[in-house]
């Protein structure tokens, strides 16, 4: 009995107590004080390597935040890889699309959204993360299935007008969910390096040059197992290998 | 196919740094003429073929006419040159064939085009006319003479061509046809063409003919004493400008004049020469010299002449960001179109002041350049002066040639501070947004999972048309008798409120069995109720669907007694609740 009250008096201390600071709280706390490359750091631990005693803080804020602390450490193309990163998260985050058009801007890139038509389908496309692509399409599916069974058992022009209309909306919220789906095998990164980069033949220098790609392009990442180098697709399709740290890895 | 890209790209790119180490090459150009368009039998004359700029050049061999002796075509001689100024690098390459002619009777010929292989391309020179003769008379009855102003210049410093010529005067009646042979006519190598002088005002303006195809056109002047004796005088101005430093040469021309007559037929006609006479201007040469390096400013922008500069700035009296069109025109006699305008944002005296754009308007004798600028802060007095470096040619030097500092008056806004400059950085200006302070939990963002979602998004559909597929074998809902049957009970209601008496309730009740059995309203009057229930099996139906049947049936009979029989006329009839009621039990029991 005593044991028992003893192992219970204890439990209840350490849930009084108060948690200590996490790398996120540390690291906002160098990012007041203006100490950006400790902040970039607490970030950075706690974006790839969670405590398991803290809760676990939404990655696009890290990825976020981590740009914040690139563009003050003089690093914007870094900065720029970081707000398209959260933005791959969380695609309605406001703040990280208005600091990556700035930070484009600023690098004279033409803006991530150009407000063109394919813009604007690709960013409606985007607009909802995997998740809630999946729940919507379910919920119109059964609202279709309800629809279907009112004009089954009804019928009427407005029961089968009703039900056509379901059955748009389900082709609609299907177009998102199949973008998600094909977005979630990608390993998209983008090259960081100033001046761009070379796509070689191979993983060695003096090797053939077969592309010459801009600052802030985007490729997709195929390999990464030899050091030094990362193994990309370019647009055409060619595998090529590019120096590895002259990419980001957007898929955070 | 990879290597091909690859081998295209490095191509590319060697080119693109080429042409941005090396600087502007300028297109590749081919002239051809004849050092004299008219010559005496027995004398020699040269066809000149020249290609500029080329990097690869040719010359096919001549085609043979009848009547000359053409050729050979040797080897050409090749120069270089490089010309620098205001920063930009142009290159210039020529090479010069000269062929020898002959000619070996009189007559009139043309040299057909010549082709020439220009870097893969076959270019055609113009045909070249000739005239030989057996003697050139004419030589004290007319006079022709070339002289260009000045004999010297600069490279970039346009020179004036006079062509000044004509005949005496006691000739006039009898001379009608007058042709300049001008072998350098549009064939002139390393020159470009401006725009000619304008004519003197109210002068008499002739088209004659030239090189015998073409034609110029040339104003009479005051008729000139030559060699004691009035001639009739003509005169013709052309302004070139000399692209790099070389000797021009200009061979011996010819004025051709006389008296011709017409003959043939209506449809025939064609002039025949009854006398012609010929004079020649003597060859000269223009030398052309480079720019000197000593002494030329680093902003120099090109500009060459004698020039005068004069500004204007309109408003005078504005206030702090308020645009002034200051208007700097260049007169005089120099390379007035070709040299770079200089930019004010570029000087430090222009520091007070804000530069947004310029625009030029450029005429044979002036070019007027327009700045709009805006004042920067009420402090600033005056449009200061605008510098332009200039080489000219009859000092021998560069000089300056600079606007008058123009007075104005600058007002502060009131309540503003001065316009900010671009590279002010204690101004307002855009950053990033604030960095995201609270840990926001990731609730990780449960999902129905694809297996679920295509589930029934596939399932979705397939209910929907299983369910009416099933529904249809029991009566297809949307058929008319159908929608007539479920809309009955509210058609009942809708009429019941109408209905004064028995009669129209009974009409209602009667629509409304017929619409809930897919009959006739017709066929409901005067039917025996409890037949129909016994053929329909209600008879032995559970009590409840009994129950409503009998009850809506003895509602019926109600109605119609109040009807048809006599005795029970005026008597209350069934009430519309009670109908009502009734219906809807019958509905109920599914009936």
């Amino acid at each position: 009995m005593t044991r028992l009250a003893l192992a219970l008096a204890l439990c209840l201390c350490a849930s009084a107590a108060p948690r200590a600071p996490g790398a996120f709280d540390e690291g906002v706390r160098a990012y007041r004080d203006a100490a950006y490359a400790n902040a970039h750091r607490q970030w950075l631990d706690a974006l790839e390597s969670p405590e398991s005693n803290a809760p676990t803080v939404d990655r696009a804020t890290l990825c976020y935040d981590l740009g914040n602390a690139a563009w003050r450490l003089e690093r914007p193309l870094e900065a720029v890889a970081w707000y398209t990163a959260a933005i791959r998260i969380a695609p309605r985050h406001q703040d990280a699309w208005a600091n990556l058009e700035f930070a484009r801007s600023k690098l004279d890139l033409a803006p991530a959204d150009r407000g063109d038509l394919q813009s604007t389908l690709r960013r409606l496309l985007a607009i909802l993360g995997l998740a809630e692509s999946e729940w919507l399409v379910l919920g119109t599916a059964l609202l279709f299935a309800a629809a279907g069974a009112v004009w089954a058992w009804r019928g009427g022009a407005l029961a089968r007008r009703a039900m056509l209309a379901c059955a748009l909306l389900l082709l609609v919220a299907l177009a998102p969910w199949i973008h998600n789906l094909r977005q979630r095998d990608k390993d998209p990164v983008m090259v960081v390096a100033t001046g761009g980069t070379q796509a070689f033949s191979e993983p060695r220098e003096g090797s053939q040059m077969l592309a010459r790609l801009q600052p802030a392009d985007v490729v997709e990442r195929i390999d990464t197992t030899l050091p030094g180098w990362t193994r990309v697709k370019l647009d055409d399709g060619t595998p090529a290998w590019i120096e590895a740290e002259h990419v980001f890895a957007l898929r955070r | 196919m990879r290597a091909l890209i690859s081998t295209l790209a490095m191509i590319a790119l060697c080119l693109g740094l080429a042409t941005a180490q090396r600087g502007q090459a300028r297109e590749p150009r081919v002239i051809a003429q004849l050092t004299t368009g008219v010559t005496k039998l027995g004398a020699e004359l040269a066809l000149v073929v020249v290609v500029e700029n080329a990097g690869f050049a040719n010359l096919h061999e001549v085609p043979p006419v009848e009547g000359l002796k053409i050729g050979p075509v040797g080897s050409p001689r090749s120069m270089r040159s490089t010309t620098m100024i205001n920063g930009r690098t142009t290159f210039s390459d020529e090479r010069r064939w000269i062929v020898p002619v002959m000619p070996q009777r009189t007559g009139e010929f043309t040299i057909p085009p010549l082709s020439v292989d220009v870097d893969g391309t076959l270019v055609h020179t113009p045909a070249l006319p000739l005239t030989v003769v057996e003697d050139l008379l004419g030589e004290d009855l007319g006079y022709f003479e070339l002289s260009a102003a000045p004999p010297k210049v600069v490279e970039g410093q346009p020179f004036t061509l006079e062509l000044v010529f004509g005949w005496d005067q006691g000739l006039a009646n009898k001379i009608n046809y007058a042709n300049l042979s001008l072998p350098w006519w549009g064939q002139l190598p390393g020159a470009l063409e401006m725009d000619p002088p304008a004519a003197r005002p109210g002068a008499t303006k002739y088209d004659i003919r030239l090189n015998s195809g073409d034609t110029i056109q040339v104003e009479e002047i005051e008729p000139r004493r030559v060699r004691g004796r009035p001639f009739r005088s003509f005169r013709a101005r052309r302004i070139f400008t000399p692209t790099r430093a070389e000797s021009l040469q200009f061979p011996t021309s010819f004025l051709e004049f006389g008296q011709v007559r017409e003959r043939g037929g209506f449809f025939d006609t064609r002039q025949e020469k009854v006398e012609t006479y010929y004079v020649s201007a003597e060859a000269f040469t223009i030398e052309v010299v480079p720019l000197p390096e000593e002494g030329r400013p680093l902003d120099y922008g090109g500009a060459i002449g004698s020039l005068t500069a004069r500004a204007t700035a309109e408003p005078r009296d504005v206030d702090v960001g308020d645009s002034i069109k200051f208007s700097v025109e260049y007169a005089g006699s120099g390379n007035l179109e070709f040299f770079a305008a200089p930019e004010p944002s570029r000087l430090e005296s222009f520091e007070g002041f804000r530069v947004y754009g310029k625009t030029e308007k450029k005429e044979p004798d002036r070019r007027t350049i327009v700045y709009d600028i805006a004042p920067t802060r009420p402090d600033v007095s005056q449009v200061p002066s605008l510098p332009l470096p200039v080489f000219d040619p009859e000092v021998g030097r560069y000089v300056t040639v600079a606007t008058t500092p123009l007075p104005i008056r600058v007002r502060a806004l009131e309540g503003a501070v001065e316009l900010a400059n671009p590279e002010d950085e204690s101004g307002p200006a855009r950053d990033i947004r604030d960095i995201h302070a609270e840990a926001t939990q990731d609730g990780g963002g449960s999902r129905p999972g694809f297996g679920l979602t295509l589930g029934v998004a596939i399932a979705a559909p397939i209910v929907a048309l299983g369910l009416r597929l099933v529904s249809r074998r029991q009566g297809d809902p949307d058929a008319p008798m159908e929608r007539r049957r479920r809309g009955a009970r509210r058609k009942l209601a809708r009429g019941l409120t109408g209905a004064r008496d028995a009669r129209s309730r009974l009409v209602q009740v009667h629509a409304f069995l017929a619409a809930r059995t897919y009959e006739d309203p017709a066929a409901w009057e005067g039917r025996d109720f409890d037949v129909w229930l016994a053929e329909q099996g209600v008879q032995g139906a559970p009590e409840k669907r009994r129950a409503a049947a009998q009850g809506l049936a003895e509602l019926t009979r109600e109605l119609e007694r109040a009807v048809w029989d006599e005795r029970a006329q005026g008597a209350a009839s069934a009430s519309d609740e009670r109908i009502l009621a009734a219906a809807d039990e019958w509905i109920g029991a599914g009936l």
